[in-house]
Formats: C-alpha cells, sequence, structure tokens
C-alpha cells in the first residue's frame, strides 16, 4: 500500500518536473562566461543553480537556444566537465566531474536491474552458461548483471575486435538517451550516444561489462560476452527517485573519541518525550537530570554543576547572556521550547573560547526557521501556551523565526482556596525572533533577539516584574574550505523592578539593572584531520545599575530619591586552543585564555585598615575614580588542556584540567535563587573567582552507539567564592563590600551515565557520588564561618540517581518516565529556643548540620502522536503526564516561625500530591 | 550607607505569602542532639524615668520551659559618673535599684557577670536621636485576606531629621464583664454526702481588666525617606470579631527610636523566625548582636543592650465607634448552663474541681451553674480597674 503510495508520488513528481523540462526556452549567449549564461536562464525559468563559480572557468561561450533547460545545459556545460542535476521543479545542482546519483548504490538497494530484451541478437545467460572465454572480472556482485551474448561467431573470423552498436532508450519515456557515456572498465575504451541514443563501440572479442552512465538515468552494468559485431539495444530507467533519508551517524563514536569529556548534548526535540511538570517541556530540566548537574531544590531557579554555586553557569542563547533562564521562580522555562534546537552543556575541559563563570556553559542554540515553507508548531497547555511560527523570507536563502510564550497561572492562583492568594497575581511571557540569512555559501549572520517578562503581586498594593531581554548577531564567514570565522555581538540585560504603591508615604519604586554588550570573532583552521585550532578575542562591557529608588505615585510619597552609582567593567580575553592527534590513539586538546578585567569608573571604593575585620571602624580612606578610570585591574591565565587515549575503537580514557575565573558575582544571601538577587562585578575589595578543576574519565560504546557509557572522576577547587555575613541587607546598600565574605571551596565526585539511543527502549541511567564543601576562614571571628572549617555547600546532595527511559509501543504510542533520587540537601537548623521581648525564638548556629529527608520522585508520562497521514494539515501530539506519580512529599526547606510569640518548626514542599497535566502540540 | 528597613521589611513581607501558591507546609520536629546553652541578654533601657528591666536567661530546647539566668551581677553605668545595680525580682528578671532615665548624650555601658563566672559586656552607647509618636489612632480596616476589624495606626516624626530606625511595641488593655454577676457562690458544705451549699460572693468577679503585650516584632525605618516621618504603620490588627473588641478596649503604644545594631538585630530575628518560601529563603546563622565576652573567652552570647528614647501614646475604643451593625464579639468561651440540686453529684463534682461557678438559683429549686470563665472574670485579668483606665 505505501509501496503504490510512494509510486504515485514519483509519477506526480516526474510529471512536474517532465512539463518544467518541456517547456522549450529561447535564449542567445555571445561571448559570455558559463557563470552569467547560468545566471540568464535563472532570469527566464524558474530554477536556480547550486554551484561553485570557481568550477566553471573563465572560458566565453556563445550561441543560440530554442529548446529546454536541460538541453542547453548540456551544451554549455559539455566541455567544461560539469555535470547538472535536476534536483526538482526549480532546482539544479551542478557538481564537478561527479555525478549526483539520485538512487542507492546496489550494496544497498540489493535488487536486481531487469532490461528488457527485445534483440534479436543476444541472449541473457544464465551465470552458469558463461563461456569459458568470459572471465569473472569486476564489479561487487556479479550477480546483479546481466549477461548478454552479443554476435555470431563464423567461422574464420580474423578479427579480434568487433563493433558493438545500438540505441539506448528511456524507458519511461521511451525516448533515446543522448550523451550517455558507456564505459568498458579494464580497456578504457567509452562511447557517448548521439542525440538518437544511438553508440558505437568498438571492442576486443570476449567479455566486457559496459557500464552506462548518464544524467537522470540509472547507473547501469550490463556484461557483454562480444563474439563478433552486432547490436545490442537497453532500455534504461530513469533515475527520478529521490534518495530515501539515510541517517549518517557522523557522530557515533563521539562519546569515546572526542578528546574532552564532561559535555553533553540536549536535543530540544529528543526531550519532548520527558513528563515534566504541568506538561512543560524544558531542556534545562533535562539537563538536570545528568550526572552533575542540579537544582538545590524542586521547583527551584539556578543550576549547580559540580558543587558550584548557582551563578557560576554560563547560560548563553545564541552566544549572549541570559541572566534568568526561568520564570516563576524555576517553575516553568523561559526557553519557548520549540525555538530552541539544541543545548549544549559542557561541567568540565571548558572551550577556552568560553569565559567569565567558574563551573559550566549551557551553550543554547535557536532553530533556524525552514527557508523554504511556512511552518508552525504550537502547544496547549494547562498553564502556558507557546507557538513557534517560521517563515521563509527569501526563498532558500533567509528566514524568519517568530516564537511566543505566555501562562495563564492567574486561574491557578484562583482555585487554589487560599484567600491569602485572592490579590495575587502572576503572569509571564516570552518572545524570540531570529533572522537567518545565507548570503552565499561563504558568509550567512544570524541575528537573535529575545525577551521574557515575569509580572507577580501578591499583595494588591505590591508588584514585582523582572525581565531578561538580549539581542545576539553573528556572522559566519568562511575564509576557504579549512579557515572558517565567527564574529558576534550581543547585548543582554537583566533587570528587576519591586512597586509599592500602598497609598502611603513610602510608597516606591525600586529598580536593579544589569547590561553587558560583547564582542567576540573567533577563527577556527583545521589543518588536516590530524591537527586544527581556533583563536580569538572578546570584549564585554558590564554596567550596573546596583539600585534605583524613587517615590511613587501622586499619593504623597516621601521616599527619598536615591541612585547607587553605575558599576562598569571590561572584560577581554584572548583565546587559543588546538587539538592535535599525536598518534592514533593520542589526542591532545590544549588551549589558554588570558583574561583581563578592568573595574572602571566612575565610583569609590572603601580603602580598610590592614589586620582589621572589614567595617564602618575600619574603613581608613574613600578612593575615588573618575569616569573610565581603572579601579582595578585583574589579568588572569586560564590553562585548559584534554586528552583522550583510545584503548581500542570503543573504549577510551580522558584526563583534563582546566582553569576559570569569574568576575561577575551573585549577590544572595537565600540559600537559593531567587529573581531579585543582584549582580556586582569585581573591585578592589572583591577578588574575582577562581576554579581548578582536574578530570579523569573512561568511556566505553557498545554495538556502534546503541548503548554509551562513562565513568568520570572531578577534583574542583575553587577560591574566592562569595557569601555574606548572617543577616546581611544586599538590595540598596552601597557598602555592601562590608557584608561580604570570600572563601576557598573543594567539591569531588564520580558521574557514572549509561545511555541507550536506540531501540524501542532508549534514555539513560545516571548516578554522581559527589561532595561539595566550602569554607570562610578569618583570623576574625565575625569573618568565619562554622569557625572557619569546611561545611557542607546548599547543594552537596552526595546521592544523585536519575533515569530517563521512553519505551515506544509504535509509531504513535510511547511511554515515558523519569525518576530521581537525590540525597537530602544540607539545612540550618536551631540549636535551641530562646526568649526576648515576649516572644520565643530559635538560635542558629553552625550552617547546614542537618540534612532535609532524601529526595525522590517518579513522573510518568504518556506521549500519543497523531497519526501520519502525510496530507494531513498538521500532525499533532499529546503528552498526558502524571508528576510526582508517588505523591512523594519531598520538603524542600524546613523553617521555624514564631507566631503569637511561639516557635513552630515546618517543613514546606511544593508538590506532594500527583500532578496530572495534559499539553497538545500540533504543527505544520 | 544604606541598611533600607522599611524598603527591606516590605520585600520580605511581600515575598512570604507566595508559600501558598504552590507550597504546603508540615509541622517538624527540629532536631535536638546539636542543643547549645547560651546566654541571652535583653538589655533595653529607655528615656523614661522608672525602674529599668533587663532579662537574662538561657537558650532552651524545643518544647521545653524557658530558663532564667539567675543570680548574676547586672550593672549599668553613664560616662557621667553614675551607676545603676540591678537586683533579680523574678528568676531572671532583673530590675534596676533606682528609678532612672537615659539621659541623651550620657554613654551608658552594660557588664553581666554570671554565676558561673563568665563576663559580659556591652556599650558604651548613647540615646542620640529623639522622635515624637505624634498620634496613635483606630480606623477599621479590611487585610488582604478580607477579613474586617480595626487597625491601630502609629505616626512618629523627628523634626530633626536624624532618626532612622523606629520600632514599636504595645500594651492592650481590654474591659470584660462576665455574662452573669451573681452575688452568691457555691462552696462545697459536706464532701460525704456530698452537700453544696450558697454563701454570699466576697469579691468582685465581674469586672476585669486584661493586659495583653506585643510579641511580634514591629519596626520600620525613615532612612529612605525625605524626612524621619513614619506615617500609617499598623502596631496591631484586631479582627471584627475578636473578643478584645467586647466591651471597651485601650492600647499602649511605644515608640522607640533605636540604632542601626539593633534595627538590623531585630530584623535577623525576624527573618529567621518568618515563613521561609521556595522563592526567599533566607540563610540563617547566629546573631550576634552587640555584647561580646569579656574575659576574652569564647563564649558565646546572645545579646542585644540598646538605650532608647521613647514615646508613648494611649488610645481607647468601643467596638460601636467603628460599626454599626451592633453584632458585638461573642464572649470568650461558650457559657452553658448546668441545673441541679444542692447533693447533685455532677453539680457537686464540677464546683468540687472549680470548673464551675454558682450562676442563679434554679427554678424552682436547686443551683444553675456555668463554666467558671463565664462568672470569675478573674481568670482572665485583675479586677482592679488599671489607674489609666477611663470609661
Amino acid at each position: 500500500m505505501r509501496f503504490l503510495f510512494l509510486l504515485i508520488c514519483l509519477i506526480v513528481a516526474n510529471m512536474g518536473f517532465s512539463q518544467n523540462l518541456d517547456k522549450k526556452v529561447s535564449l542567445s549567449f555571445d561571448n559570455v562566461t558559463v557563470a552569467d549564461a547560468l545566471s540568464t536562464i535563472e532570469e527566464v525559468t524558474d530554477y536556480t543553480f547550486y554551484y561553485l563559480k570557481e568550477w566553471l572557468g573563465s572560458e566565453l561561450i556563445s550561441g543560440e537556444y530554442n529548446t529546454s533547460v536541460d538541453k542547453i545545459l548540456e551544451d554549455i556545460l559539455g566541455k567544461i566537465e560539469v555535470n547538472f542535476y535536476i534536483l526538482d521543479s526549480e532546482k539544479i545542482v551542478l557538481t564537478k566531474n561527479s555525478i549526483i546519483y539520485d538512487s542507492l548504490p546496489e550494496v544497498f538497494q540489493k535488487i536486481g536491474v531487469k532490461d528488457t530484451l527485445d534483440s534479436p541478437d543476444y541472449e541473457i545467460l544464465e551465470e552458469e552458461d558463461i563461456p569459458i572465454l568470459a572471465t569473472k572480472s569486476d564489479s561487487n556482485n556479479p550477480l546483479t548483471i546481466q549477461t548478454y551474448r552479443v554476435g555470431k561467431r563464423s567461422r574464420g573470423q580474423r578479427s579480434r575486435t568487433a563493433s558493438l552498436k545500438g540505441t539506448i532508450l528511456n524507458r519511461m519515456t521511451g525516448e533515446p538517451i543522448p550523451d550517455l557515456q558507456i564505459v568498458v572498465r579494464g580497456i578504457n575504451r567509452s562511447a557517448i550516444t548521439d542525440l538518437n541514443g544511438s553508440y558505437e563501440i568498438q571492442l576486443p572479442l570476449g567479455t566486457h561489462i559496459l557500464e552506462m552512465i548518464a544524467l537522470g538515468i540509472e547507473n547501469t552494468k550490463k556484461r557483454v560476452v562480444l563474439y563478433n559485431d552486432g547490436n545490442l539495444n537497453f532500455e534504461l530507467n530513469e533515475s527520478i527517485e529521490r534518495l530515501e533519508e539515510v541517517i549518517v551517524e557522523a557522530d557515533a563514536d563521539k562519546n569515546v573519541s572526542t578528546t574532552t569529556s564532561g559535555s553533553e548534548r540536549i536535543d530540544s526535540e529528543e526531550s519532548k518525550n520527558i513528563p515534566l511538570v504541568l506538561g512543560e517541556r524544558d531542556v534545562l530540566r533535562v539537563a538536570t537530570s545528568l550526572p552533575g548537574i542540579s537544582t538545590a531544590g524542586e521547583g527551584s531557579a539556578g543550576f549547580n554543576v559540580r558543587g558550584g554555586k548557582s551563578d557560576q553557569n554560563l547560560i548563553l542563547l545564541d552566544d549572549a547572556v541570559v541572566y534568568s533562564p526561568q520564570h516563576f521562580f524555576g517553575i516553568f522555562s523561559a526557553l519557548n521550547p520549540f525555538a530552541i534546537s539544541s543545548l549544549n552543556v559542557y561541567k568540565g575541559s571548558f572551550p577556552s573560547e568560553f569565559g567569565g563563570r567558574l563551573s559550566s556553559v549551557f551553550d543554547i542554540k535557536t532553530k533556524n526557521a525552514d527557508v523554504e515553507a511556512v511552518k508552525a508548531e504550537a502547544s496547549i497547555g494547562p498553564v502556558t501556551s507557546n507557538a513557534v511560527i517560521e517563515v521563509p523570507i527569501v526563498k532558500d536563502k533567509s528566514s524568519l523565526l517568530l516564537g511566543g510564550r505566555g501562562a495563564y497561572a492567574n486561574w491557578i492562583l484562583r482555585s487554589l482556596d487560599e484567600p491569602d492568594l485572592d490579590n495575587s497575581e502572576a503572569s509571564f511571557y516570552d518572545f524570540l525572533a531570529n533572522y537567518n540569512h545565507k548570503i552565499n555559501s561563504n558568509n550567512s549572520i544570524k541575528a537573535t533577539g529575545y525577551y521574557s517578562r515575569d509580572d507577580f503581586s501578591i499583595t494588591s498594593d505590591s508588584l514585582f516584574v523582572y525581565k531578561n531581554q538580549l539581542v545576539s548577531l553573528k556572522w559566519d564567514h568562511a575564509f576557504n574550505e579549512k579557515t572558517t570565522s565567527s564574529l558576534i555581538a550581543s547585548n543582554s540585560q537583566y533587570d528587576f523592578n519591586i512597586e509599592f504603591d500602598g497609598d502611603s508615604n513610602d510608597d516606591f519604586l525600586f529598580g536593579y539593572k544589569v547590561n553587558e554588550s560583547e564582542v567576540k570573532l573567533k577563527v577556527n583552521h583545521v589543518k588536516d584531520s590530524k591537527f586544527s585550532y581556533n583563536y580569538g578575542i572578546a570584549s564585554k562591557l558590564y554596567q550596573i545599575d546596583p539600585g534605583d529608588l524613587e517615590p511613587l505615585g501622586g499619593s504623597g510619597s516621601i521616599v527619598e530619591p536615591q541612585f547607587i552609582d553605575r558599576e562598569r567593567g571590561l572584560e577581554s580575553a584572548l583565546f587559543v586552543s588546538a587539538n592535535l592527534d599525536l598518534t592514533d590513539k593520542l589526542s591532545v586538546e590544549a588551549g589558554v585564555r588570558l583574561s583581563n578585567f578592568l573595574a572602571l569608573g566612575q565610583g569609590s571604593q572603601l580603602v580598610f585598615e590592614d589586620g582589621q575585620p572589614r567595617n564602618l571602624a575600619s574603613i581608613t580612606d574613600t578612593l575615588n575614580f573618575e569616569k573610565n578610570e581603572v579601579i582595578e585591574s585583574f589579568f588572569n591565565p586560564e590553562p585548559r588542556v584534554s586528552a583522550r587515549y583510545l584503548l581500542n575503537p570503543s573504549l577510551s580514557l580522558k584526563a583534563g584540567y582546566g582553569r576559570t575565573y569569574q568576575y561577575i558575582h551573585r549577590l544572595s544571601n537565600n540559600t537559593t535563587v531567587s529573581p531579585i538577587d543582584t549582580w556586582k562585578i569585581s573591585d578592589s575589595n572583591i577578588e574575582p573567582q577562581s576554579a581548578d578543576q582536574f578530570t579523569f574519565g573512561i568511556f566505553k560504546n557498545i554495538d556502534g552507539n546503541t548503548y554509551e557509557l562513562s565513568l568520570e572522576g572531578f577534583y574542583k577547587r575553587s577560591d574566592n567564592i562569595l557569601d555574606f555575613k548572617t543577616g546581611a541587607q544586599i538590595l540598596l546598600n552601597e557598602n555592601i563590600v562590608l557584608e561580604t565574605l570570600q572563601g576557598e571551596g573543594e567539591s569531588y565526585g564520580v558521574e557514572f551515565l549509561v545511555r541507550k539511543n536506540k531501540g524501542k527502549l532508549n534514555g539513560w541511567l545516571g548516578y554522581t557520588y559527589s561532595r561539595s564543601f566550602i569554607k570562610f576562614d578569618s583570623q576574625f571571628p565575625e569573618e568565619q564561618i562554622n569557625n572557619g572549617d569546611f561545611f557542607p555547600s546548599n547543594f552537596d546532595k552526595p546521592h544523585d540517581v536519575s533515569l530517563v527511559a521512553n519505551y515506544k509501543f509504535s509509531k504513535r504510542f510511547s511511554l515515558s518516565t523519569n525518576f530521581t533520587y537525590q540525597t537530602g540537601r544540607p539545612v540550618t537548623v536551631p540549636v535551641g529556643s530562646f526568649s526576648f521581648d515576649n516572644s520565643e525564638f530559635v538560635v542558629f548556629s553552625d550552617r547546614n548540620s542537618f540534612r532535609i529527608p532524601d529526595f525522590y520522585r517518579l513522573d510518568l508520562g504518556l506521549n500519543i502522536e497523531g497519526n501520519h497521514k502525510i496530507k494531513k494539515f498538521a500532525h499533532s501530539f499529546w503528552t498526558i503526564s502524571v508528576y510526582n506519580v508517588l505523591g512523594r512529599n519531598n520538603p524542600f526547606s524546613v523553617f521555624f516561625v514564631t507566631e503569637n510569640g511561639e516557635v513552630q518548626g515546618q517543613q514546606a514542599s511544593i508538590f506532594n500530591i500527583p500532578v496530572p497535566s495534559i499539553t497538545y502540540n500540533f504543527k505544520f | 550607607m544604606a541598611l533600607n528597613s522599611s524598603f527591606k521589611n516590605k520585600i520580605t513581607i511581600l515575598l512570604v505569602p507566595l508559600l501558598g501558591v504552590f507550597g504546603c507546609t508540615e509541622p517538624f520536629t527540629a532536631p535536638t542532639e546539636d542543643f547549645e546553652n547560651i546566654l541571652v541578654i535583653d538589655a533595653l533601657i529607655t528615656t523614661e524615668e522608672k525602674f529599668q528591666e533587663i532579662n537574662l536567661s538561657r537558650t532552651f530546647l524545643f518544647g521545653a520551659e524557658f530558663e532564667a539566668e539567675s543570680r548574676a551581677t547586672v550593672q549599668i553605668t553613664g560616662n557621667d559618673n553614675s551607676v545603676y545595680s540591678f537586683t533579680e525580682e523574678e528568676p531572671g528578671q532583673y530590675f534596676s535599684n533606682t528609678a532612672f532615665g537615659a539621659v541623651p548624650g550620657v554613654q551608658y555601658s552594660l557588664s553581666v557577670d554570671t554565676e558561673a563566672g563568665d563576663s559580659f559586656i556591652g556599650g558604651p552607647i548613647s540615646v542620640d536621636q529623639a522622635a515624637e509618636l505624634e498620634d496613635v489612632r483606630a480606623v477599621t480596616s479590611t487585610t488582604e485576606e478580607g477579613e474586617e476589624g480595626i487597625a491601630i495606626i502609629a505616626d512618629g516624626f523627628d523634626p530633626s531629621g536624624e532618626a532612622a530606625f523606629y520600632r514599636y511595641d504595645y500594651v492592650e488593655t481590654f474591659k470584660i464583664i462576665s455574662v452573669a454577676n451573681p452575688q452568691f457562690d457555691l462552696v462545697v458544705a459536706s464532701e460525704n454526702p456530698p452537700l453544696l451549699e450558697r454563701v454570699p460572693k466576697t469579691r468582685q468577679e465581674n469586672i476585669c481588666f486584661r493586659t495583653q503585650f506585643s510579641n511580634a516584632i514591629l519596626i520600620t525605618s525613615s532612612e529612605n525617606l525625605n524626612e524621619s516621618r513614619i506615617e500609617n504603620f499598623q502596631v496591631r490588627f484586631i479582627p471584627k470579631t475578636a473578643f478584645e473588641l467586647r466591651t471597651r478596649y485601650s492600647i499602649l503604644v511605644n515608640q522607640y527610636v533605636q540604632s542601626r545594631t539593633a534595627q538590623a538585630f531585630y530584623e535577623d530575628l525576624r527573618d529567621f523566625s518568618n515563613v521561609q518560601t521556595v522563592f526567599a529563603q533566607t540563610q540563617p546563622g547566629f546573631i550576634i548582636g552587640n555584647i561580646i565576652s569579656d574575659n576574652g573567652s569564647a563564649t558565646r552570647v546572645l545579646g542585644l543592650f540598646e538605650v532608647s528614647q521613647v514615646s508613648s501614646k494611649r488610645i481607647f475604643l468601643e467596638y460601636d465607634d467603628f460599626f454599626s451593625d451592633g453584632r458585638i464579639p461573642d464572649f470568650i468561651i461558650d457559657c452553658p448552663v448546668i441545673m441541679g440540686g444542692s447533693s447533685d453529684p455532677i453539680l457537686f463534682d464540677f464546683i468540687k474541681r472549680r470548673t464551675h461557678k454558682y450562676r442563679s438559683d434554679g427554678d424552682p429549686t436547686g443551683f444553675v451553674i456555668s463554666p467558671i470563665g463565664c462568672i470569675d472574670c478573674t481568670i482572665y485579668g485583675s479586677n482592679v480597674e488599671p489607674d489609666f483606665w477611663e470609661d
């Protein structure tokens, strides 16, 4: 049935081509280059040519034509060893020397070609019948070659050669095939059919393999046993059939063979089967199911990679930084899943082109819109809806992608039977647009813009708004086949506002903003398959408005306007990296990033007395700096080395070392990430953070890349990580430096991952054992935490198991599951109660001395694809999922509330019941 | 320098209710193995001329009893050569031997020597700013949750513009009138056989005054404002249905102008004892305060020594001043009646166990009793009218 359908398609397609082909074109060329001639044809027909100019040479041609395009092409391309292939009714591909084959070689097809026999001069021989003088010569598979016996041997035949003649016709149309090349291997003879499809070739007597090659015609081999002069006519098939999909797995052995380790790639499309809360598809959440990447708690924003703080991740969307990639405090992703093509996460072995964060790089790329046809994809879920539309602008050259996404969370707030929330509102949305334009084969540009915004209001008089916005512009240029470059300019901004309008005299509007602009040039050079290198330069200007307070409204607010000086910093880097295969087994990638950070004026810096704790009393001076004056300069080399040794083609050992520096820090005295956390750049009182990471791993592929196994260990030491004194005030604090502490971090772990990439059951199982400790020591007790000893960080979760599995029952139904188990995270609990001012309070002492109960959660999802009828308007996809099937009450925090003078311990959880959801996706 | 309290207060308060959005909470029992026994010093000296009070206690295990720190030597010295010694009158409660008020400009120091031999010191600090509690008023109000009631609002102002940190507390006193005012009591005349006897009442149990202290941290700031003016600061919200409003209510609001240190101390106390949401989980830690160990030992102390200017105002109010619906709040408890004869075993048992009291004579014989809380208001407060009371 399917075959019949295909056949109909083929015929229809063929008719389409023929109609176009049959169209006669009147043209005349007078001493023009072939390229010009092709442009003229493009003008008068619907065809577009695809070729490299240098193939066409500078030879001038002339001629008058009133015929079909293919005929003209045959004529003008005939002399310059360029072939053409008519791809469809609008595209013609030129090839140098080679010919485009429209069918797979016979080894793939394993079906023979049968030609009609209508010549009296020959007969088909069975293989066994081949006479003695016929020797089995070449050919991949002699059985598929038909053998013809031509000519009648006559007695007294002298000549050792004979003439073979015939006509070659197109079986489909019955027309003669001109310009068909008949090559006889081994003796270097060839002939070309004339306009009538006739050929003649002189051959020695005996067995020959005739190979018939022509554009648009199936490449065919025939065995001829030549006895004497004779005729041999063929009917050959047109090769109108476009190649069926062939999956070329170029990187099938990537797991084992790449030099670097600690990176993972997540394909947005593949992530659609993973069940998630409220039916939201989210590549970032998928990332957290991989070893070494976790979040501080369920539904909390920010990621912790290999024991690093959440501000140590460089999250890039088309090369521009996204400060807050999540909506609604981390519960929803702020990235439109339909607009994302992939996410590459580097947990270690960072390429030297990336810098400025200690722990990881999340390199997210948006999809390029289709350049041929308008496409759209959308989903409707219980809380959010997403849509993406792809619009070609200049066909085959440029296209526009527009994505939008909005939430209607209000009904959830309303439906919760909680009078507290009657005045609450929460909404968020994000937009993404990109435009890509392929100028020519050597140049392309891509522009991306992104905007996300969250509004929430808990009380009727307050409003919180936070937004990300970014633009990036990228120009990819190829100097030649071996040298390519990218020039990227980007700007991104994160800001939040807090508005309080309670008709009182202290109504205010508070604003915070971080803005960064970067220019980056990167050049790649591939010397040969054994050696490649890249280098580049990047420079980024930070502008931070740390706080801006204004009175609000006409209600007589007497809030004093306040503006904390803008902070400016310039982070620049030179980077170079080379990948060299020293032997077949040993490959090394070595690079260095030279980073420089300038804290720039204008601004003022406090100077403290040496040997004294930093407080108001130890300030000895305040230095003022002019605009653009350098407050402090840091210069740091960041070496990065990794090596791979192949024990055998499917087993390798890898080791790596990398150093990273970070000049911008998130200020937070919360245990988890909050949207109103601010960022601050290094200056003379806040040192840059740094980290050294050592990794060692063993990587194994089984059965191609059906199974990928890896076991990787890491040890990371970091310095100058930032923390705060108890109860530090961060917002609107001009002298935040009085509250900061800088200390050391140490983390280590072993990550095990097994992935099954193919088959009905696929997915992965990851297990991580890791520890993460921090230490804040000082000679002054007020600058110590936990007496200056190492203590577990907020995200130290030694055991972490993730299972993501997807089972395909059929093309339409699949069941997916997601299981997570983690050791409970450390929390600070009181060491006793005390009484103060008629109330009871708790007293806290050492940080993170207790752990909340272990976390585990099972999610299930059933994915139903709509039927696969091609003609259908839209393709649909249903996801029915249940989050937290076991209804496990996973506490994310414990806290102690004083109410009516009494202390109560409480533990809070987010989703302690199974949360079902249903999402409808469709695309066309 | 900007530790902007009112601004920060708002943000903290605004974030808190978010927990309800998705969250759910359950009781959690704190671990007890890491218990630390720490001295707690609460030393607030005000400008008000009175017997100043300093409280010393120890941290205690959750659910355990308050533990006083007794037999300590407590003293305040001023740089005007004044010395005030304190004497423990109740366990852990130390009062100055003489009445005094802090004098602006004088530097005061605190010293505490415990029975165990540890010494702690605080200060020297002084009262530098003064602000007037300009107005305290009651207004009808509706909470975000939709609950109607009366809000007690305070306005403060420092014309010099120097006061930045304000703390409030209050003492509320309200009149309680028992549901019945019998002239008799029932007493046990004989255990065996059980027999109750009606006797004349010997004291007034009909009208009492109950006093309650604030137990919330009420702080605000004018730091971000262009004048030192606090307007419409809500000190107390009394729901319309609260029994405090049943008869007559009075509230004394005290306004303290405090130091930055004290402000930070109270903010930490409040932040660490607030609801923590997934969205705002403040990292708690040891609150250092401003009292340190004198003999260089690492002995921890949790304490605040503060000398504050205080300004107070009292107002009176009644339900009908604000609501015309006449739905005055119910009495504190339900007051069912039980009848029986003088030998009724049930009646006898209630009277003997002092859970109930005589309400009236039965009809035609016997007695009517009601729960003691309905008859004897002294279980809620004092039957002596306070000096300040105005009817």
